[in-house]
């Protein structure tokens, strides 16, 4: 997927369940504050009540308004409240707060309850009249606090501002772990896409190398044919030359069987084998082919490694790797490491040669790429072919200044 | 706080207790803040006083100022005494913003804004809601009443 499209794909989704939490979490907080801004009322509105029937009664009694407020006094909510007269001139009043009792003349005209903003909160004011029995009407003033109230929506808010950071938080570590695995994701797809496309290639040189080594081998046929019945006609000082032209022939056809086994499909026969002594085979095959006293040779394992695999094969392998370590080492030392690491074998074909160039280090497991003079290109190519019949990978890495190292991963290996 | 402003202090409360008992039948008679009688008053400070003004609460420091254009004499309420903390003197000029009534033939003010030595300060807010108790004035530099 692209970068665009994850994007909208994921992204925007997420966005949009913010924004509907949001809006959700801000209708209920506004739905929330009106029923309890509601409730409040309904409660002054029962607390007034309440309270003008006892003022009336005790103003009937002949109490007079300043000696009442005593009797209601401590009530938590209550800020403040007053007993007007029927022309709405304070009688008496009482407040939590020395001397403030907000009630303009403005505010003797309303009827309907209001709310003012205070230093320590909204209070919530009502100002209703109420009768004595004898008819004589008062009016009676409460200041009723919304601290709870205002507690109450702080508190939705913050709880509010805490679940958004929590899912703000949330979509931030789960699309950094999506867009983690879609990056790796795309790696993959790239590597596949790459192998794909080199397996295709390969496909073709293939068919076309078989196809060549074909029509090469039927004309070498015919010679090798022709240059036997010369053999047994020319005269016996010539005899040897036209021998030596055919054994010509024959190394030819060979290298061509070679060349073409190379590039089938490889069905490793598996068994079980010391790493030691394949490697021992396949160095021992070389320096039979070609010795160099002058380069040291080390093999080393902690402890004896057995490999489940072809030995041919593996002999082949590790032939050509240390065919190629020698070939670049003139004087120094090619060693060989093995250890088991977890659940694979780690084997390790160091040298202390000339390395490889930086631009040429991810091309050297290619089929026909060489930098030297003599070689085909093939042994680093088939030493990769045969590791990954056998389900591992093989890697190089070439410090400048300090030789090459092969390392070969292999799965199913064990200790002894 | 100076020994001698303790030492005021404390006389004004030993001589506030009696006048706080009488008030302690649970009666509200101080007047309130009444934004509908506010008025500008500037004078001179004649003196400085100390007395009981609410019930169950801290002595307040009034101020008897003589008002410059008509002489009239007012009773300032500026705020408990342990809330303002600045020097006042007799003498000194004031201007003081605040809800008037009348009471036993006396001017009376309670005091919202003060403004005197090239100082405010801001005792009530504009509906009356005492600084001293909170709210935003709590905070910073102006919970003592520290003009601006």
């Amino acid at each position: 997927m692209k970068q665009k499209a994850f994007l909208l794909f994921f992204f925007a989704p997420f966005i949009g369940i913010l924004v509907i939490f949001f809006v959700f979490s801000t209708l209920n907080r506004t739905f929330i504050q009106d029923k309890t801004e509601s409730l409040v009322q309904e409660q002054l509105a029962a607390t007034a009540e309440i309270f003008k029937v006892n003022l009336a009664h005790l103003l009937e009694e002949g109490y007079r308004p300043e000696d009442i407020l005593g009797m209601y006094k401590g009530e938590e909510n209550i800020y403040y409240f007053a007993i007007l007269d029927e022309n709405k001139n304070i009688l008496a009043w009482s407040s939590r707060y020395e001397g403030y009792l907000p009630l303009s003349a403005q505010d003797s005209g309303r009827t309907e309850p209001w709310v003012l903003s205070s230093p320590v909160g909204k209070i919530f004011n009502r100002l209703s009249p109420f009768s004595r029995d004898d008819g004589r009407v008062y009016f009676l003033y409460l200041g009723y606090s919304l601290r709870n109230l205002e507690e109450m929506t702080a508190r939705a808010d913050r709880d509010s501002l805490l679940m958004f950071s929590f899912l703000v938080a949330v979509g931030i570590v789960f699309f950094l772990g999506v867009f983690e695995l879609q990056k790796k994701y795309l790696i993959k797809t790239e590597e596949a896409e790459e192998a794909h496309r080199e397996k295709e290639r390969f496909r073709e040189i293939s068919a076309f190398t078989s196809s060549v080594a074909h029509e090469i081998k039927n004309p070498l046929n015919s010679l090798s044919l022709l240059l036997e019945l010369l053999q047994k006609k020319v005269p016996a000082d010539t005899k040897d030359d036209v021998a030596l032209g055919k054994a010509e022939l024959q190394k030819i056809a060979r290298i061509i069987d070679w060349f073409s086994d190379s590039l089938k499909p490889l069905r490793p026969n598996k068994g079980t084998a010391p790493l030691k002594e394949i490697v021992t085979a396949a160095h021992d095959a070389l320096l039979r082919e070609a010795p160099k006293p002058e380069v040291e040779w080390r093999y080393s394992e902690s402890r004896p490694v057995f490999l489940n695999g072809d030995k041919n094969l593996l002999v082949q392998c590790f032939l050509n790797l240390l065919r190629n370590a020698y070939e670049a080492t003139d004087r120094g030392t090619v060693s060989v490491e093995a250890e088991k690491r977890r659940k694979k074998i780690f084997v390790r074909v160091s040298d202390t040669g000339r390395g490889i160039e930086p631009d040429r280090l991810s091309r050297v497991f290619d089929p026909f790429f060489t930098s030297k003079d003599k070689g085909m290109g093939i042994g680093l190519y088939l030493a990769r072919k045969i590791i990954e019949a056998h389900g591992g990978r093989i890697g190089v890495e070439s410090p400048p200044g300090r030789g090459a190292t092969f390392t070969i991963q292999l799965p199913g290996g064990r200790h002894e | 706080m100076r020994p001698a402003r303790v030492l005021v202090i404390l006389a004004c409360l030993i001589a506030a207790g009696p006048v706080m008992a009488n008030q302690a039948s649970g009666r509200q008679s101080a007047p309130f803040y009444n934004v509908d009688t506010e008025k500008q008053v500037e004078g001179i400070i004649r003196e400085l006083v100390f007395e009981p003004r609410y019930q169950d609460k801290a002595p307040f420091l009034i101020l008897v100022i003589e008002e410059k254009k008509t002489g009239e004499i007012y009773r300032a309420e500026i705020s408990p005494v342990w809330f303002f903390d600045y020097d006042l003197h007799k003498g000194e000029n004031v201007r003081v913003v605040g809800s008037t009534y009348s009471k036993d033939q006396g001017q009376y003010i309670i005091a919202r804004r003060l403004q005197c030595g090239g100082e405010t300060f801001f005792l009530r807010d504009s509906r009356g809601f005492p600084s001293w108790r909170g709210g935003q004035m709590k905070r910073g530099e102006r919970h003592k009443g520290r003009g601006m």
